[in-house]
């Protein structure tokens, strides 16, 4: 597999904290990564340094090979982009806007635009300003998959669409994927990187603190399991048992988390009544908050690397 | 509300405040340099200065009284303050009544409870107390230069100008509030009050040496009823049912306005064209202006470039057409040998006639050169410039092009404003060769370019103070070329001025020191911008 993005040490240090720090990272040709984090963590910021629009502290970047900084113009030819604030295009028409950056690229397919349009059932003839926040987001869309690109740089790009709209533009994504490109989103809302990415990484203030593929998250999810004993809980044994932990006794109930599989436990179990057992599985959406937060990592998620703060 | 407002408007408060002391402070205090110290002196100056002024009657008011320190700046200072107060009134004004609406504050504030007219009574209040104290600053640091000069000015005479400048203001500012009602946006509403302002101004100017526009100016114009107080002439009057005139016209304007505001929909004109459904359009625009390189943008700004091509021919056709009249007037005067040596030699008709003109065209060339570098530094601001970047396009290219688009502009605006100027001298008999005007006006194009060269510099390094630290140079060459000659200035700051190396090509030649001078301030700036631009981040 070639690589399509590489970072060694990237930086880019605004002061106070602020800014992206020390990403290593690669992303493999045809692959979708998804780039999750809160606002501010720096997951524009990393866009921005590998389109070449900011200048590193230290560290490197590359995209296909070629330098993000010193060849940005050779990498521009095969990169989609969509940033995630839009620019603002006045009076212009959507048509006209289409028109001028096709003229910069060159080798932008008027049917592919249609098709966008058509898809989008965006009208072209109305002026920027007179589009709404969603509409624009469509333009930006139009703008980023016209020339079918290698290599698609979205920043948060479905901001503003409705979910119908969204639905299409996943597809659009993986139609893209087929097709054979490769796709860094970015995004601070998982359910959209679980629909298409193949891998994941999550960054939080600057820092990428994890990377796995969506298989490995649902493999880190943590069970919390409340247990009601007939008498006294055995909770030396629970204690004893692999991947228990967070223990907590309440006369004869039980509360407890568990990572991984559930047989330690039943084995710590075995002999003891239970009147009743219930289990609840955190969402990946749970997970990901507590990845999120700013306090450390809890010790339930012991596999999950802890951030590197 | 009143604190918030009063926030909003400190940077412009801060701004015409500092301006409007350096500008008076320096008129005043150079008085005695031009025009000497004994009154024999004085009433030659001021004698010298009543017949030049006539040349000026279109910007300045009547040339009268002249023959000492008091009314010098009476005309030339309180003559010329309400249009540069006007350019902070109309910014203030299209951001009271649009621009917090496109920024989406007023919908903050209404939805936290304030009512729209409460808002607008705020933002009046607000810029009612920022242009009183602009104005008794202005007018302090104006005493001050004149106490300098060896003469303070009578107190009540500066007080009863100080009101009628700021009665002028406020009515302007409620001009342009009730027009932020009736447009869709800021821009809009700087462009339609400027627009109406000007028109206005020029309405009362013109109507001082035209009698049907007197007539006009009396029902239309606020600066007619500013120009009746003359307290600091000598012989002059303050025209107190004119100057309270203009306060109830702004409150009557300011209630309007606030009626207007409830009538219509927040982010909305008042005249609400009823919107029509655009045509489907799935496919791009076949305009091959649009995929050019420099063309694009040229197309996108066809309109405003025609508006200043417009603009600019009827300006230099109708001063030429008012040279021959203006040189007849000057003739008579003993000073007139010195002003010719000013304008040139040769041809005494042309060279006048290119001299007003030139004067004029220089300045609109530079503030033609601003409003291209501000909208350099708002691609960057709004995120255009990071959209073009994301092609394969690069950042010397961006500067090159811009570098492009503004020659072609430029020629075009000098191109059209020399025919115009070309066949109305000739329609008043006034004798311009084709050659020389030729000659002018291939100078004029790099003297445009190089304001905007330097512009070109300060965008690729800091967009955000480009258009303000720009118009401070333009400012500065000005003053330059104003004072200079009156204080005998050494010849290398008159150097500074990129006004006074453009020269009076029209009469003299062109001044090749001068042109080469600002060819490479064209080249150097460009150049090192587009080195800064590749070293700078974007949108950052």
């Amino acid at each position: 597999m070639t690589i399509a993005i590489s970072t060694k040490g990237l930086t880019k240090d605004y002061g106070s904290g602020r800014g992206l720090f020390d990403l290593d990272l690669d992303v493999e040709e045809g692959e979708v990564f998804g780039y999750l984090g809160p606002n501010g963590a720096g997951k524009s910021t990393t866009i921005r340094l590998l389109m070449g629009m900011i200048h590193p502290t230290r560290g490197s970047a590359s995209v296909f090979g070629l330098d993000c900084l010193r060849q940005a113009v050779e990498i521009k030819k095969d990169v989609g982009y969509i940033p995630g604030e839009l620019p603002q295009f006045g009076g212009l028409r959507g048509k006209e806007i289409i028109a001028y950056m096709a003229g910069l690229r060159g080798g932008v397919d008027e049917k592919v635009v249609r098709e966008i349009c058509e898809r989008f059932q965006l009208n072209l003839g109305q002026r920027f300003r007179e589009y709404s926040r969603g509409t624009k987001q469509k333009l930006a869309i139009v703008l980023g998959f016209m020339h079918q690109p290698r290599l698609l740089m979205l920043d948060e790009p479905t901001g503003g669409l409705d979910p119908l709209n969204q639905q299409e533009f996943y597809k659009m994504c993986r139609e893209a994927k087929d097709r054979g490109a490769t796709i860094f989103l970015s995004s601070h809302i998982l359910s959209e990187v679980e629909h298409i990415s193949d891998r994941v990484g999550i960054i939080r203030s600057g820092r990428l603190i994890r990377t796995a593929t969506l298989h490995e998250l649902h493999d880190i999810r943590v069970h919390e399991v409340e247990i009601e004993f007939a008498g006294k809980p055995p909770v030396d044994a629970i204690r004893a048992a692999a991947g228990v932990d967070h223990i907590e006794v309440n006369g004869s109930t039980l509360r407890c988390t568990v990572h991984g599989t559930f047989a330690a436990l039943m084995r710590a179990i075995d002999g003891s009544e239970v009147v009743n057992l219930s289990s609840h599985e955190p969402s990946l959406e749970e997970v990901f908050l507590t990845y999120y937060r700013e306090e450390p990592v809890p010790a339930s998620l012991p596999s999950v690397a802890a951030p590197r703060r | 509300m009143l604190r918030i407002t009063w926030r909003l408007q400190r940077g412009g408060l801060i701004a015409m405040t500092a301006f409007g002391i350096f500008y008076g402070l320096i008129q005043a205090s150079a008085y005695k340099s031009a025009a000497g110290t004994t009154p024999a002196q004085q009433a030659a100056f001021g004698h010298q200065m009543e017949v030049l002024g006539q040349s000026l009657i279109y910007l300045l008011p009547k040339p009268v009284g002249l023959d000492n320190i008091s009314g010098f700046l009476q005309w030339r200072v309180y003559g010329v303050l309400p249009l540069l107060f006007g350019i902070w009134v109309v910014i203030s004004g299209a951001g009271a009544s649009r621009g917090d609406e496109e920024r989406g504050l007023l919908d903050e504030w209404v939805s936290a409870g304030v009512s729209p007219i409460r808002y607008l009574v705020a933002r009046v209040a607000g810029f009612f107390v920022a242009a009183a104290i602009a104005v008794v600053a202005t007018s302090a640091a104006i005493d001050a230069g004149a106490i300098s000069a060896g003469t303070a000015l009578d107190l009540q005479a500066v007080t009863e100008v100080s009101i009628a400048l700021l009665a002028v203001v406020i009515a302007s500012y409620a001009i342009v509030v009730v027009i932020g009602q009736l447009t869709a946006s800021r821009s809009a509403t700087i462009g339609v009050s400027s627009g109406v302002l000007l028109v206005m101004f020029f309405i009362n100017s013109l109507g001082r040496s035209i009698d049907s526009l007197h007539q006009t100016a009396q029902f239309v114009s606020p600066f007619y009823y500013y120009d009746r107080s003359n307290p600091l002439t000598s012989g002059g009057s303050f025209d107190a049912v004119g100057t309270v005139g203009l306060f109830v016209f702004a409150a009557v304007l300011f209630a309007v306005a606030a009626w207007f505001m409830q009538r219509r929909d927040l982010g909305s004109s008042l005249i609400h064209r009823r919107s029509r459904e655009a045509p489907l359009a799935q496919a791009p625009a076949h305009n091959p202006l649009l995929r050019l390189p420099v063309l694009s943008a040229l197309y996108e700004q066809r309109l405003g470039l025609l508006a200043w091509i417009i603009g600019t021919s009827l300006g230099a056709a109708y001063m030429a057409s008012l040279g021959r009249q203006l040189v007849d007037l000057s003739k008579s005067a003993t000073a007139f040998r010195a002003y010719l040596t000013i304008a040139g030699h040769g041809d005494p008709y042309v060279a006048l006639t290119g001299f007003f003109w030139f004067g004029i065209f220089q300045l609109l060339l530079a503030a033609y050169a601003i409003a291209q570098v501000a909208r350099w530094a708002s691609d960057d601001n709004e995120g255009r410039l990071e959209m073009v970047l994301s092609a394969p396009v690069s950042r010397t290219r961006v500067v090159i092009e811009r570098a492009a688009t503004l020659v072609i502009g430029t020629s075009l605006v000098v191109g059209f404003s020399s025919l115009s100027f070309y066949y109305g001298a000739h329609a008043s008999n006034i004798n311009v060769q084709a050659g020389d005007l030729f000659q002018a006006s291939l100078a004029a194009i790099p003297f445009g370019v190089s304001f905007a060269a330097v512009g070109a510099l300060l965008a690729s390094r800091v967009p955000r103070q480009t258009v303000i630290v720009l118009a401070t140079l333009v400012f500065a060459s000005y003053i330059i070329t104003q004072l200079g000659p009156l204080l005998k200035w050494p010849d290398w700051v008159m150097r500074l001025s990129l006004l006074s190396l453009y020269g009076n090509p029209l009469s003299n030649g062109i001044d090749w020191t001068g042109l080469w001078i600002l060819i490479a301030v064209c080249v150097g700036g460009f150049g090192l911008g587009a080195v800064l631009l590749q070293r700078r981040d974007v949108g950052a």
